[in-house]
């Protein structure tokens, strides 16, 4: 919505005083714009107008001769300002002939045009005027084609404007562009601010002075309308268009705007196109009025309001052929209204739109359903100005008045003679009166205003109200043009609002009236475990050197289709924004991966990445789930004086997984480790139906952590063939965890059982079994830890060999023990025992030998 | 002090050695042979004993120097050993002054031995520990952590203000209804604001087993509004009877407010949540990206105004941005699910580089959040009393506040996982306690 101070005195007679002041100056348009903003329009931009232009001003060619020595120039004498500065706004001032050489074809005697006195500095052409000689004639100044002036790319001819205009005039007064131009945000309630006079309404009651009343006005006619208009809507339908007016004019000309109307368009940001157009636009824009204007000479039978046809079709003023649905409200002409010529409340359609040739016009006038108009406008993809109205709703009774005002202007502008007004149903006249209670709003806001401040406020906004003492309310009728007034809170919000917000002190939270202990004292209960559980991981995360990242949810489809797993299914986004983003990723890896391979192709030697956040296995609310991935490549630590480089590898993010799965509650001693192998039929470990190695894992490189039958975490190489279309160079190895399959912890389990009173010296044994290279380190450990379950503390491998003396099928591994006695310390006859027992038992399960 | 203490420590260990010298050379003195000097030519032989021994004693340069030094004047053959077996030739007259006065003499080289050892043996150890010198300018490894993002950090932060208020935080899907994400909140199908938020759309099972193409995705989407009109439901149900209605339509939510609506629907009042997460809208820009983060407050009680929600969010803002005098300003504005409604602004300047939030003289307002009284509709919708039970909410975006607070410039930034990017905005944990980190 924009307009200018200057637009809105139509509307508004501004006063010193709130409510009841003397006239007064207009304001200043920097206070305008934050009373605006405060009140609840808010203010996007205020344009102030464009110092480079008010040095120019005026100027009238009286008298145009051929220069003597070049055949395209000519010598004009130009009547300007004295002095070239142009005359103060309104004041009027002397003039003075200068002489100006000029190449223009237009630069004719009797040219209104725009003049630049030496001295000034052309935008378009970024010159600095001087008084110069051209072919030895003197030249002092310069009229200014478009481009000169810096607003359009046109130079074939110097800028001529209306000859009435008073030269000496500033170029910018001249053209309405001498003010500040406010934009207005208008939040979809405000239907009615859609409209300079609706804006104005708010100034006055805000305190900056009084509304002018519309002018009432009849506009004289001659007979009937030949065009009449008739609704075929069932009853249960008629809501859609309740009401239409219309009338029939022969006209005089419709050619060219006057300046005032032109400019008022400019500012508001409208093509000028022709008079019956651009009032109708006006309309739109001054009084929030929507109209339509049909040539009338290509209309033919009655103007009818019904539904559209299935496969019907209207090609609109936007020169675009919409296919319409049952559900469009359309006008049609013919016999029996068989040609749809508009989208009700959208857009007009070309074929009987009016021209500068239209002798006969139908204006109508028509008030439509704002949800029927919103779903019209939004299915055809038509933001026009006139649905916007409609949508946010507008003032039934604009129908009535906003006709008439309509057809005194045509006949002012176009000429000619008028119809009587034609139509059916009659708007409403009034809104239904709220109830609000006198102590409303103070409960609603904590602020006190006096009851008879607030009737002020609504008085000044429109509102009808009355007092009632005993009932201790107010009685508050809207008015017509504001229905978005519904109920006592849109009352309280409204007298708020007027008041200014500043009347509402900050005030500290009472206790809550909650019967619930946790809430009266919640401080680290208020935080669920999960939310809390995530913290925890994220920062034991980052201290073993991952960075956090946070990717979409949403992938390509290719990556979601790669990642997803056994009982998740594609979930895609309808309307994505691109094809990269629109599928809901089954796996945080999805969008972990691509991340660290852009760092790792922008030159990182090392990447070290996490993220810990929602998956999603289907399309419903409860399919998401949390999960936590990590990516390792490159280095496994910077590079360091201390230690030897090493490649991160599927170690490392296993023990990331076994970090967040300790951090998150797990029992970590109850895990197990599966190797995950191609294929489920030699599933290596206990022919458990544990999962197969998904086709991303590299087949021989891929392990999952598993309490009893539940998978919690999956680790692994990304598959060679796959890292490339993931856009990794090099390998990597990465993670993820399945938060929600991680068992929820126990409360009120957290006692430690006491250590014995007699600890005794606990010892240490070294072993070395030689195995197959088949045996997994787990099954060999186990087997160890299990072998004396009562005295082993732990056992902790330290060295594989392998070796040609060993056998090419066999590994050696080194093994430490840890003994911890009972009652009485270790002999070493017991220590011998132990060992046996040991090995003999290791070597039963495993088949692995003492070296 | 220490210099004293170190001067009777060195005389103790002197005496032990002096008892032991001495016995020694009394086990060899009955072996040695006579000397033939007089008392007054020892008395003038001691002298020069004693100044000799002194004197090379004081400028021994090592251990091994001062131990021939030792075995030269105490040994069995040493000087003074010599001079004290010479004793027995003396008179006896004369033997016990000869005997104190060559005692003394023995006492003083023994002590200045012993000084001189423990000087020198300083010495050596000092050398022994410096050849095994390690260079402890040398860096060292582990404090290489990783960065955490700045979008959950400052999330944190606001749980931690919120949770010591009594708020309890919850959480809720991104994939809802729209009937949580819209119907409830009092914005229904023809509502302009339905058409900004700019909704994405999720497959269900039927249109994904109809192959959905991307043609059909977007007359869907621009259809899907209508079956709500219910003016136009027969007509439309007739040209498209597979469509799904629409408040069963599933969306990625466009703001986290679906969490409020959960919670109301769940339990009774009252209430006292925050919530943070995604969300989603179809905008992709400088200024936005298709998902970003945000947190949103409830508060429903008994008597809950406006000054509660004015005061609550102005101890929220001044805490978070940690600025005592931080300008907040109230202005009304409209949402749907709120009335009265207020943008809320505050106070920052403008540079052609950066935007710091702050009091200045010349300074300007900046909208930071949207809030209000929770619409009574909203309340009935969620099965709530509004004649009994009032308050508010306000949402707020987290990448935003972190762009304001920690000055990173560019929001498609914060999905990029860039790692400079990262180790420049994001954050070493534990650098601050955190009340969600507890037990």
């Amino acid at each position: 919505m924009r307009f200018t101070l200057s637009w809105l005195e139509e509307h508004i007679e501004w006063h010193d005083e709130p409510k009841q002041g003397r006239a007064a100056a207009r304001p200043d348009a920097q206070a305008v714009a934050e009373t605006l903003d405060k009140i609840g329009l808010e203010v996007k931009a205020l344009e102030a107008p464009d110092a480079a232009l008010e040095a120019f001003s005026l100027g009238r060619i009286v008298e145009a001769t051929q220069h003597p020595n070049a055949d395209r120039l000519r010598v004009c004498k130009v009547e300007v300002a004295k002095g070239g500065k142009p005359h103060l706004k309104g004041k009027g001032g002397k003039t003075e002939i200068v002489q100006v050489v000029c190449g223009a074809p237009n630069a004719k005697t009797g040219l209104t045009g725009v003049f630049a006195p030496p001295g000034t500095w052309i935008p378009g052409t970024d010159v600095h005027l001087k008084p110069a000689e051209i072919r030895g004639v003197e030249s002092c100044g310069m009229l200014l084609s478009e481009r000169e002036l810096g607003i359009s790319d046109e130079h074939e001819g110097i800028i001529a404007l209306d000859d009435s205009l008073k030269v000496g005039t500033a170029y910018l007064e001249a053209t309405g562009q001498d003010e500040t131009t406010f934009t207005l945000g208008i939040t979809p309630n405000r239907g009615d601010c859609f409209a300079v006079r609706g804006i104005a309404r708010e100034l006055a009651a805000a305190g900056y002075g009084v509304v002018r009343p519309l002018p009432p006005y009849n506009p004289p006619t001659t007979g009937k309308s030949p065009l009449a208009w008739q609704c075929t809507l069932s009853k249960s339908d008629l809501h859609l268009a309740p009401a239409v007016r219309g009338r029939y004019f022969s006209i005089e000309q419709n050619a060219t705007s006057p300046e005032w109307l032109r400019r008022r368009l400019a500012v508001a940001g409208t093509k000028v196109i022709s008079p019956l157009v651009d009032l109708t636009n006006y309309f739109t824009f001054d009084l929030g009025r929507p109209l339509h204007v049909f040539d009338a000479d290509k209309l033919t039978g009655a103007m009818t309001i019904r539904r559209a046809r299935k496969g019907e079709s209207v090609l609109a003023l936007d020169e675009v052929e919409y296919q319409l649905t049952p559900a469009d409200i359309v006008i049609a002409d013919g016999k029996n209204g068989e040609r749809a010529i508009a989208i009700a409340g959208v857009m007009g359609g070309l074929e009987t739109g009016v021209t500068a040739e239209t002798k006969n016009v139908f204006l109508e006038a028509a008030f439509f359903d704002h949800e029927s108009v919103a779903f019209s406008g939004r299915r055809h993809g038509i933001d026009s100005e006139a649905r916007r109205r409609f949508e946010r709703g507008i003032d039934p009774q604009s129908l009535i008045w906003g006709e008439r005002l309509a057809a005194g202007m045509i006949l002012r502008l176009c000429g000619g003679t008028a119809s009587a007004v034609t139509g059916y149903g009659t708007p409403a006249k009034t809104r239904p009166a709220i109830a609000l209670p006198d102590n409303a709003v103070h409960r609603v806001s904590g602020a006190k205003i006096p009851l008879r401040r607030q009737r002020q406020h609504l008085e000044a906004l429109g509102f009808t109200v009355s007092e009632n003492k005993k009932a201790k309310k107010l009685s508050c009728r809207p008015p017509t043009w504001r229905g978005d007034i519904t109920r006592k809170e849109c009352l309280v919000e409204e007298i708020l609002r007027i008041e200014g917000y500043d009347c509402i002190k900050g005030t500290a939270l009472p206790p809550s009236t909650s019967d619930n202990q946790k809430h009266l004292h919640a401080t680290r209960q208020a935080v669920p475990e999960t939310t809390r559980q995530a913290a925890r991981v994220r920062a034991l995360a980052c201290l073993r050197g991952l960075d956090e990242h946070l990717g979409y949810s949403f992938v390509s489809e290719a990556r979601a289709r790669l990642f997803l797993q056994d009982g998740q299914t594609l979930t895609r986004v309808l309307n994505p924004i691109s094809t990269d983003l629109s599928v809901m990723r089954p796996s945080v890896l999805a969008s972990l991966i691509p991340a660290a391979a852009r760092n790792l192709a922008q030159g990182a030697g090392r990447v070290a990445q996490f993220e810990l956040g929602p998956t999603y296995r289907g399309g419903k609310a409860q399919d998401q789930e949390m999960r936590f991935a990590v990516i390792r490549a490159g280095l496994a630590a910077p590079r360091s004086w201390r230690e030897d480089e090493r490649q991160a590898d599927i170690f490392d993010t296993k023990g990331d997984a076994l970090a967040v799965l300790a951090a998150l509650g797990a029992p970590t001693d109850g895990l197990r480790t599966i190797a995950l192998t191609p294929d489920s039929d030699s599933n290596s470990s206990s022919g458990s139906n544990f999962p197969v190695c998904p086709g991303w894992l590299h087949s021989g490189r891929a392990g999952a952590l598993v309490l009893g039958k539940s998978v919690l975490a999956l680790f692994g190489e990304i598959h060679p063939s796959h890292a490339k279309s993931l856009g990794l160079r090099s390998r990597a190895a990465v993670a993820e965890v399945y938060l929600e399959a991680v068992p929820p912890r126990r409360k009120n389990k957290s006692r430690v059982e006491a250590a014995p009173d007699n600890r005794l010296q606990p010892v240490v044994r070294d072993f070395a079994f030689v195995a197959d290279k088949s045996l997994e380190a787990e099954t060999l450990l186990r087997s160890i830890a299990g072998a004396a379950r009562e005295e082993i503390v732990s056992v902790r491998l330290f060295d594989i060999y392998e070796g040609k003396e060993l056998g090419a099928d066999k590994s050696s591994f080194a093994v430490e023990v840890l003994f911890r006695p009972h009652g009485r310390a270790y002999t070493e006859a017991d220590l011998e025992a132990l060992s046996k027992t040991i090995t003999d038992k290791v070597q039963k399960a495993t088949g692995a030998v003492l070296r | 002090m220490a210099e004293a203490k170190q001067g009777s420590e060195s005389h103790g260990t002197e005496s032990q050695g002096t008892e032991s010298q001495g016995s020694e050379s009394h086990g060899t003195a009955s072996q040695g042979t006579a000397s033939q000097g007089t008392a007054s030519q020892g008395s003038e032989s001691h002298q020069a004993v004693r100044k000799h021994f002194l004197a090379e004693i004081a400028t021994a340069p090592d251990l091994a120097t001062l131990e021939s030094l030792r075995v030269a004047a105490l040994g069995t053959s040493g000087e003074i050993t010599a001079l004290l077996r010479g004793l027995r030739d003396l008179p006896r007259e004369s033997r016990k002054e000869a005997g104190q006065a060559l005692n003394s003499l023995k006492g003083e080289v023994e002590a200045a031995l012993a000084e001189a050892k423990a000087r020198l043996g300083a010495v050596a150890n000092q050398a022994a520990l410096q050849a095994e010198r390690l260079d402890p300018t040398l860096p060292v490894d582990g404090l290489e952590v990783g960065h955490m993002h700045p979008t959950y950090r400052v999330m944190e932060e606001i749980i931690s203000i919120f949770g010591g208020l009594g708020f309890e935080f919850v959480e809720g899907p991104d994939i809802d209804s729209t009937w949580n994400c819209f119907t409830a909140l009092n914005i229904p199908a023809w509502h302009p604001a339905r058409q900004e938020m700019d909704t994405f759309y999720i497959g269900t099972k039927e249109t994904e087993e109809a192959e959905a193409t991307k043609q059909q995705a977007k007359s869907e989407n621009k259809t899907g509004d209508k079956t709500e009109d219910k003016t136009g439901n027969k007509a439309d149900n007739k040209a498209q009877p597979k469509e799904v209605p629409d408040t069963e339509r599933l969306v990625l939510r466009t703001h986290t407010s679906t969490a409020q609506v959960r919670t109301m629907l769940a339990a009774p009042p009252p209430y006292r949540v925050m919530t943070a997460g995604r969300a989603y809208r179809s905008d992709s820009d400088a200024t936005h990206t298709p998902m970003f983060h945000q947190l949103e407050a409830l508060v429903i009680d008994r008597d809950i105004h406006m000054g509660h929600l004015r005061g609550t969010i102005e101890m929220f803002l001044r805490e978070f941005f940690e600025i005592d005098d931080l300008p907040v300003r109230f202005r009304a504005s409209h949402f749907p699910f709120t009335e009265p409604s207020a943008e809320v602004d505050i106070g920052c300047r403008r540079t052609a580089e950066r935007l710091e939030v702050g009091r200045f003289e010349d300074g300007e307002w900046l909208e930071i959040l949207g809030s209000g009284m929770t619409h009574p509709a909203v309340l009935q919708n969620c099965g709530v009393d509004p004649d009994k039970w009032q308050g508010f909410a306000w949402g707020i975006g987290l990448e935003r506040l972190a762009m304001l607070k920690y000055g990173a410039p560019d929001l498609r930034s914060f999905m990029e996982g860039d790692l400079d990017w990262l180790r420049r905005y994001g954050f070493v944990p534990l650098a601050r306690a955190s009340q969600i980190w507890g037990e």
